[in-house]
């Protein structure tokens, strides 16, 4: 890094400017928790809301002004329906595709995006910008053409079209793990490829175990996406006992009201499980990275 | 293990595959069976007479994409398994689609892949598109072959024949929403002020001052968030009524292709709607009431009364058992004339164009518009107004069995509505999209924002006749 | 297996080094390939061929060349949603880069609960569409919502106070803050990209008598490019395609004054059937979106610091 070495040394250290600077430390702290609690307490509003409408009894989740607790508090909303659709069901079809998805998501991404970062190839990049393109149409007019190819193959009404795109990989996360594969110095590269390694060897000894926060990254994302994504498996899915939980959870709300409770309820139950292994993970990628950056 | 030259099959394959992909999607429309017909051809000739049914019966699996949500899902499955399979048509199966929203989207995707759902429910605006493209089952043929008079007429009229467009019958009756003016009456009594009349005999001009009154009287005990009425006149579905009750009209008539909305009694009608929401803000603003549907903002305790369809009766657990709220119903008041409207919808079940067996979807469809699911399903499983006027005082028997506090309900109003028949469809431009495609967000400039008063309809008629110009149908 | 392979490659074949490395970089990006090739190529195409025509996909084709082209230039609605769009976007690609990247530098910091603050900052980043529509349409309420009554404690007069969602103009600034709620997701990758600092850059500085905003300008933010400049391109192509909450919120009201391009398109093709249209504006878009990407990408050698680049 040239631009580091520009710094200009700082004369001697004396002792006094050190007591200032633990009080500089200690006001910069001040300052800093208060930041987080004020952008954390503004963040977070909406969602404490969203709690709170969830335990209401539906008249008065519409009240004016807000009651951020409520007098009466019902957890009606988080069992209404569970009974009627066979959840348990949901859940199993749910997890299938979601631990299938991120298996794949993380296998595939993370090969590609090597290529597209290291090695270098004929036409890699013209491959790289027709990869990107291939964001910039928006999904509504692929739509069709698409479920006519699944339909083709008579696999409408299996979990393949929503399993198979991802083992296949997507530009998203290809484009994003070559960016933090590109972060990583070359020389690692080079001196493997003395040492006689393949480009196997490198990617996975020494890019995937440096990237783990970035994987950690897009396993958090593909997680999160395939718990809710929606569309999928309201187009690809027929039959009930084929359903995830994000279909039965819209099958909580019914054309005739707003439901507003259940609607909160659902979006609650469906959070949780991404913020736990969001909670979980964060924890595993950061100190992975720590480990990497004193190796480094 | 892989070798060099597998993998390049592989690679090879995929590029089979990709192929084969763009082959099929360039071939896609070829796989629907039905080619274009004009619309409001022959109507009276029948396509295909239903043929008698065989002395053998073919095992048959009907589609039925279900919009009910999951409480009343599963009332649904076993009526349709134990009324019509069991007991009439052992022969024909039926397997229950449930499709929350987006389901528009599932059954197009379905009908361009000639895979679509035998049996669907749907309502007005999306019939008039899908109609025009002659992708639904005409029923009319089964119907003169196979319903009697008697039966014919049980239906009311403005569904029945709403549900005619074009030259085709598109869907059998599902259920019946009808506006009526909802109100609560502790509002009411709080502030002392009578409630409107149960007979209807009332005009606008009573309307306008009862919503004067309430809004006095709660202003002058310093109640602030509240307002006496609540008319969402930025909504299609809600606006073109009283326009009919001040003897204007939106479309010169039915398919018609000029724009009425200029005229002095549309422009009364819309002064009138103006007035009540920006000058005198009797009716709410949207802004007001976070533009909530009218259920909601009554149960928010945000207005009095609200214009709303009947659904309400579903939304008694939420008013009275829930919150205490007593509410009521009344017809809407009369316009300077005596004319009355309402929309009344034309919710239906409806066919594919495409399906394999249109004479066991015919079935199916007579079912669920027939006396026994519209009681066990519609009435006591779902609650909402059947589409049979004989079953109508049956229905205000049965939820009154089972909520006893709807006793306190007018909801004679309901079976008065449809005997005195001030229910309607919603007006039909020729071209419906292009003209909806103009007043809707013209309905926006003035009812939610008000960024313009009536008047600026007088300009919008003028484009909308114009957009009508080039329609033929 | 596939290390086998590759293992074996360079001893055994005769291949000049760039023929092998070109061999390896295809059998590396195989999966992307085949999803290219099976899925997106023939939607693609298919979409191309469908802007030239008149259809509803379901009752047949008509060839009508450019016409879809030509009608759309004259569209005002098109134009209007073109507008909206742009606005949205140029606003909201901006803000959401400080915001997002404010908020990963304050949760890079030795804090306690890191975790806790984490995952609040996250949490609004995977709140279902539809959730996020219901609480914002709360949130903007002009009288009640949590804003105009933050807003009014501030000493803003009521009166003054904007309708948000009802009024034609504050609907578009409406969705940005939305958008800006959404933050987090950006956040992480920011997070990601500050973990893969290698510490001994920091170190270095340190040595050199780096102060704390020497390091941060010197070494935090080149090292963050990649990942600004990844935010950055997502952004656009995302803000571009703006679509679930304008949808479901105000469905391109009041007005049309928050029609996106994506929004008409979506009710010129599924609400109105006519998918040679929408196909179009589709097209339209795509090369829009195009164009600013190529931009963007462009000038990143001009910004965008990469470690380990590989030299052309």
């Amino acid at each position: 890094m040239t631009s580091t070495a520009r710094v200009t040394p700082r004369p001697q250290v004396r002792d006094w400017p050190l007591f200032w600077s633990k009080v500089g430390r200690i006001v910069g702290k001040v300052i800093l928790y208060a930041v987080l609690a004020f952008g954390a307490y503004i963040f977070f509003l909406p969602f404490a809301w969203m709690v709170t409408t969830s335990l209401k009894p539906a008249a008065y989740a519409y009240e004016v002004p807000i009651q951020w607790f409520p007098k009466k508090i019902t957890l009606d909303a988080y069992f209404y329906g569970w009974k009627t659709l066979p959840f348990p069901l949901f859940y199993r079809n749910t997890i299938i595709i979601t631990a299938a998805n991120i298996v794949g998501l993380v296998l595939s991404s993370s090969l590609v995006a090597f290529a597209f970062a290291r090695i270098p190839f004929a036409g890699r990049d013209a491959w790289f910008l027709i990869l990107l393109s291939t964001m910039m149409l928006p999904a509504q007019v692929t739509l069709i053409p698409i479920y006519l190819f699944w339909s083709k193959l008579r696999a409408v009404n299996t979990f393949w079209p929503l399993i198979v795109p991802e083992w296949l990989t997507n530009a998203y996360n290809v484009f994003l793990l070559r960016q933090f594969f590109m972060t990583i110095p070359l020389d690692y590269d080079d001196a493997a490829r003395i040492d006689g390694a393949s480009w196997f060897r490198i990617y996975s000894q020494i890019i995937v175990p440096m990237s783990k926060p970035a994987l950690g990254v897009i396993a958090i994302q593909a997680f999160a996406w395939n718990w809710n994504n929606f569309l999928g498996p309201l187009i690809y899915l027929n039959e009930t006992r084929k359903f995830t939980i994000s279909i039965g959870l819209r099958l909580f709300q019914n054309q005739q009201s707003s439901k507003m409770p259940e609607t909160m309820a659902m979006s609650v139950v469906a959070l949780i499980p991404t913020l736990i292994v969001f909670f979980i993970a964060q924890r595993y990628f950061i100190q992975g990275i720590v480990i990497t950056g004193v190796k480094g | 293990m892989f070798s060099d030259k597998l993998s390049r099959r592989h690679f090879l394959s995929g590029v089979a595959v990709a192929a084969a992909g763009m082959a099929l999607a360039a071939c896609a429309p070829k796989a629907t069976p039905t080619p274009a017909a004009k619309p409001a051809q022959q109507p009276t000739a029948a396509p295909a007479q239903p043929t008698a049914a065989p002395a053998k019966k073919e095992q048959v699996t009907l589609r039925y994409m279900c919009r009910s949500g999951a409480d009343y899902l599963p009332g649904v499955i076993k009526n349709i398994d134990e009324d019509f399979t069991a007991a009439q048509f052992p022969h024909i199966k039926v397997n229950v689609e449930p499709a929350p929203d987006g389901w528009v989207e599932k059954l197009l995707a379905q009908m361009v892949a000639g895979t679509a759902v035998d049996v669907f429910e749907a309502w007005g605006n999306i019939f008039y598109n899908w109609t025009e493209r002659d992708l639904l089952l005409d029923l009319q043929p089964y119907v003169d072959a196979k319903m009697t008079d008697a039966e014919i007429s049980d239906y009311n009229e403005f569904q029945w024949e709403g549900l005619f467009m074009k030259g085709k019958r598109i869907g059998m009756p599902k259920y019946i929403n009808l506006m009526t003016l909802t109100i609560n009456k502790d509002m009411f009594d709080k502030y002392g002020v009578d409630y409107p009349p149960e007979n209807g005999e009332w005009n606008h001009d009573d309307y306008t001052n009862l919503l004067a009154t309430l809004t006095e009287k709660a202003r002058s005990k310093g109640d602030k968030n509240v307002w006496a009425g609540w008319l969402p006149g930025w909504s299609w579905d809600r606006f073109w009524n009283h326009i009919h009750m001040f003897e204007g009209k939106i479309v010169d008539q039915k398919y018609g292709k000029v724009c009425m909305m200029d005229q002095p009694e549309a422009q009364a009608a819309l002064k009138w709607m103006y007035d009540m929401e920006w000058t005198w803000n009797y009716h709410a603003q949207p802004a007001q009431v976070e533009n909530k549907w009218p259920g909601d903002t009554i149960a928010a305790g945000l207005v009095m009364t609200a214009e709303d369809g009947t659904y309400p009766i579903s939304r008694n657990k939420l008013f009275r058992l829930e919150k205490g709220i007593r509410w009521d119903m009344r017809h809407v008041p009369k316009g300077p004339t005596g004319k009355r409207s309402v929309l009344g919808t034309t919710d239906a079940f409806s066919g594919t164009k495409q399906t394999k067996h249109p004479d066991e979807t015919w079935e199916l469809l007579h079912f669920l518009s027939g006396p026994i699911h519209q009681e066990k399903v519609i009435v006591k499983n779902n609650g909402i107004i059947p589409v049979l006027k004989s079953l109508i005082k049956k229905f205000i028997q049965i939820v009154r069995e089972v909520e006893p506090t709807l006793q306190d309900v007018r909801l004679e109003t309901i079976d008065e509505i449809l005997a005195w028949g001030y229910a309607e469809d919603t007006p039909w431009f020729c071209n419906q999209v292009a003209a909806t495609d103009i007043i809707n967000p013209a309905l926006q400039k003035v009812f939610t924002d008000g960024g313009a008063d009536h008047t600026y309809f007088i300009e919008i008629a003028k484009q909308v006749t114009e957009s009508q110009k080039d329609c033929t149908a | 297996m596939t290390e086998q392979v590759l293992e074996t490659l360079p001893k055994r074949s005769r291949l000049t080094p760039r023929a092998r490395n070109t061999i390896a970089g295809y059998l590396f990006i195989l999966p992307w390939l085949v999803h290219f090739f099976m899925l997106i190529l023939g939607a693609m195409l298919a979409s191309l061929v469908i802007s030239f025509t008149k259809t509803d996909l379901l009752t047949g084709f008509k060839w009508v060349g450019l016409q879809n082209y030509r009608d759309l230039f004259k569209d005002p609605l098109f134009i209007k949603s073109l507008r909206v769009t742009a606005i949205y976007t140029f606003t909201v690609v901006p803000l959401g880069v400080c915001v997002a990247l404010s908020i990963a530098l304050l949760l890079n910091q030795k804090v306690a609960f890191l975790g806790f603050w984490r995952l609040i900052y996250y949490l609004p980043s995977v709140v279902s569409g539809v959730a996020v529509a219901v609480l914002w349409t709360w949130v903007l309420n002009p009288r009640f919502g949590l804003l105009n009554v933050g807003l009014m404690r501030l000493g803003i007069p009521q009166d003054s106070l904007p309708r948000w969602i009802y009024s034609e103009k504050w609907a578009v600034p409406s969705f940005v803050l939305m958008g800006l709620w959404g933050a987090g997701g950006a956040m992480l990758l920011y997070l990601a990209g500050l973990q893969g600092i290698p510490t001994h850059l920091y170190e270095a500085a340190m040595i050199d008598g780096a102060n704390a905003w020497q390091k941060f300008w010197h070494v935090t933010i080149p090292m963050l490019t990649p990942t600004i400049f990844f935010n950055m391109l997502m952004s656009i192509i995302g803000s571009f395609q703006v679509f679930t909450q304008v949808y479901v919120m105000t469905g391109g009201g009041p007005n049309n004054a928050s029609l996106t391009i994506v929004l008409y398109l979506y009710q010129r093709g599924f609400v109105n059937l006519r998918f040679g249209y929408a196909s179009a504006i589709a097209w339209i878009l795509f090369f829009i979106i195009l164009f600013f990407t190529m931009l963007v990408i462009r000038s990143s050698s001009m910004w965008v610091y990469y470690e380990g680049e590989l030299k052309k």
